[in-house]
């Protein structure tokens, strides 16, 4: 038996295949919208008198695009592949579909109420990645209990007696997510400095505790499925989910080093900040060390280059997350474009790049369809060189703009020393968006398009006994 | 003084981690077929 | 581990710890920081401004903050806790693509410049990016008794009529205007 894993086809109820194809298709429908209109902000450097219209705005379309890109991309991408997961390792069908739909219907109609009030000038005072008024909050907040709910339920029901490890931080995700929902949205203690202590623990939350956690559960499924090989260490995995659980949530407070803070509260933040490095670094070197001697597998695999791809940007953006820290290199790159090509590092390199890896390893193995492989190559290379590219432009423009201050020159001599960047990251973005679009192309050939025969998985006979 | 006490138990919490996280990488052992690392290779998975 | 309940509590009580730990209690302490002396709260329209502010999200561009560093002092002096005592949504921001606005009305006090430069940006700094703010003027044939109109330079007027500066823009640059950093002193 020669046969790649990758042929054959999982034995999955219709109703399960609709749901993942669903979850998938709405999620690339937000990510083509939040990224046009990124590549328009992004062109409204070099061009700002192009639609001059308040509702083309950069003030307003800049939290619409990381809003939905966030909301309504990111996590019903990684929550539709979580679901498939959940039922996979659970050996039973996914479990509560009823709320599954729900929550999918929901995860919508909130980014649609989202970009509707945003775009009328309509949000919650300017609070990044909170932008959305509370009741457009409370809709996605419901979208999350409802998709938990099936999850949770899929879990419970299993057959298998261990929970494995990528339910831990699937379901972990969706716990810490209605909390940090609710902490962020209570108003009685978030008046003047209070509002910016909350602020900068949520933004880091709203990143960390929801996307990394989906992010890692899903990869420690699609990556041993893909080489058909067991991840190096589960220990590692666990140890992984306790120190992120324990970690993360403290080092939110280097971002109030500028404020009043008790001096050994600034101090443990620096404490948990290298003690950040270990979970990301065992958790890419578990990673790795999964796919070591098989880079040939990797070469010829359609989803493994976008997991390699997106590990290897979770290590180089949440180590420079750590460097960034410390406040000697703060001074120069704090409040740059530098933090906006951090962001995309992490948000994009590594979050969106494996919820494409989880798709194009799961998806088809769901449907039988195989997504065209020079559309896929296509997908992987735009996206690659459009994300590092953008990434070394801001990070040159930005330190550009840190230098042009600390040299004490006019204002104005900073935005000129970046627009340079400002317009080369136009056009990485334009890469991107390029991507998106085949992205979109594959996602249709892998639900509802027109498959050939030879681009059909062979359907696996069913099991004869699960236990 | 409590201040101090937390940084404390932060620090030993991260030497541990960093122990732990060697440990495993150089023995990550778990031969055991029936452990859910590779259960979930199962064709029916 | 083989029981999803005792997984999903014991994750779920200790971030809820962590929330109220690192969320809510700094919020908490931190909402009460008393105001600097001779802080006052916003008139009407300067509130209304601050809305406008918000709406058209300013601070994505601009921030109010002020860093006890070499390359901040043009901006003012250092801010401290006090300055944001009324200050709700605060509006600190983590972009400062633009300069930064938290003594902005002591360092551009004239009504006239911040009028025109709502309306081009670029008819008073040549390589500005900012964006054109023409929704909150109204381009008409002529003024009527006690509006305002904004004189623009050659050039960046329209070929026709004046423009008026409409509520929201009176109340935007109130606001501005009322972005001033009290002295210190020795009271604290």
């Amino acid at each position: 038996m020669s046969v790649s894993v990758e042929l054959l086809r999982d034995n999955v109820e219709p109703e399960d295949v609709a749901l993942f194809s669903t979850f998938t298709i709405s999620a690339t429908a937000w990510l083509l919208f939040s990224t046009a209109v990124g590549v328009l902000l992004s062109f409204k450097f070099p061009y700002p008198d192009w639609a001059t219209n308040p509702a083309l705005s950069f003030g307003r379309l800049r939290a619409i695009h990381t809003n939905d890109a966030f909301y309504g991309w990111a996590s019903v991408a990684l929550s539709g592949a979580a679901l498939y997961v959940a039922s996979r390792t659970s050996g039973i069908p996914v479990a509560g579909k009823r709320f599954a739909w729900g929550g999918l219907a929901l995860f919508n109609i909130a980014a649609i109420l989202g970009t509707i009030t945003l775009d009328m000038g309509i949000n919650n005072g300017d609070q990044e990645y909170r932008e959305w008024v509370w009741w457009v909050t409370a809709v996605f907040l419901l979208a999350v209990i409802f998709t938990f709910t099936a999850l949770l339920t899929t879990v419970a029901k299993r057959v298998e007696r261990e929970i494995y490890i990528s339910n831990w931080y699937t379901l972990g995700a969706f716990v810490f997510t209605i909390l940090l929902g609710i902490t962020a949205y209570i108003p009685v203690y978030q008046r003047g400095l209070g509002q910016v202590a909350v602020q900068a623990f949520y933004m880091h939350n709203a990143v960390g505790m929801w996307f990394t956690f989906l992010a890692l559960g899903v990869t420690y499924y699609a990556l041993p499925k893909l080489l058909n090989r067991p991840i190096y260490s589960y220990a590692l995995g666990v140890l992984g989910f306790w120190t992120n659980l324990f970690f993360y949530p403290v080092i939110g407070a280097h971002h109030y080093e500028f404020t009043p803070l008790p001096w050994w509260f600034q101090t443990l933040a620096i404490v948990f900040s290298v003690g950040m490095l270990v979970p990301v670094w065992a958790g890419t070197g578990n990673f790795f060390l999964t796919m070591r001697w098989q880079w040939e597998t990797v070469r010829r695999s359609y989803a493994l280059p976008f997991i390699v791809v997106g590990v290897a940007y979770y290590f180089l953006g949440s180590t420079q997350g750590t460097v960034e820290a410390l406040r000697s290199l703060q001074t120069i790159w704090h409040l740059t474009n530098y933090t906006v090509g951090h962001s995309h590092a992490t948000m994009y390199g590594f979050i969106t790049f494996i919820a494409w890896g989880a798709i194009y390893a799961l998806l088809p193995r769901a449907t039988g369809k195989r997504p065209p492989v020079l559309a896929t190559g296509l997908h992987f290379w735009l996206a690659t060189v459009g994300v590092t590219a953008y990434v070394v432009f801001l990070s040159v423009g930005g330190t550009e703009q840190g230098l042009a201050w600390a040299a004490g020159d006019p204002f104005i001599a900073s935005v000129e020393a970046a627009a340079p960047y400002w317009a080369g990251r136009a056009v990485a973005g334009l890469f991107m968006f390029l991507a998106h679009v085949i992205f979109a192309y594959n996602v249709f050939m892998m639900t509802v398009g027109p498959s050939r025969e030879s681009d059909r998985y062979e359907r696996r006979p069913a099991p004869v006994q699960s236990t | 003084m409590t201040g101090w006490a937390i940084v404390l138990v932060g620090t030993i919490a991260t030497l541990w981690s960093i122990g732990a996280a060697i440990y495993w990488t150089v023995r990550p052992g778990e031969t055991d077929p029936s452990h859910p690392k590779y259960s979930i290779l199962r064709s029916d998975r | 581990m083989n029981n999803v309940w005792v997984l999903v509590i014991a994750a779920g009580a200790i971030y809820g710890c962590f929330c109220i730990l690192m969320g809510v209690a700094p919020g908490m302490i931190l909402s009460h920081t008393p105001p600097v002396a001779g802080l006052k709260p916003l008139t009407a329209a300067e509130a209304r401004g601050r809305d406008v502010y918000v709406a058209e999200g300013c601070s994505y561009c601009h921030t109010q903050n002020v860093r006890p560093l070499v390359q901040d002092k043009v901006f003012g002096r250092p801010s401290v806790g006090g300055d944001y005592a009324y200050d709700t949504p605060q509006l600190l921001g983590t972009e400062r693509t633009g300069p930064d606005l938290s003594n902005i009305g002591a360092r551009q006090p004239s009504d006239v410049w911040q009028y025109i430069h709502l309306y081009d940006p670029r008819a008073l700094v040549h390589e500005s990016i900012m964006p054109r703010y023409t929704w909150l003027f109204q381009v008409r044939p002529s003024a009527s008794a006690g509006e305002i109109t904004v004189p623009l330079p050659p050039g960046y007027a329209p070929a026709n009529g004046v423009v008026i500066a409409t509520q929201q823009a009176q109340d935007l640059v109130a606001y501005l205007k009322s972005l001033k950093q009290l002295p210190l002193g020795t009271v604290k």
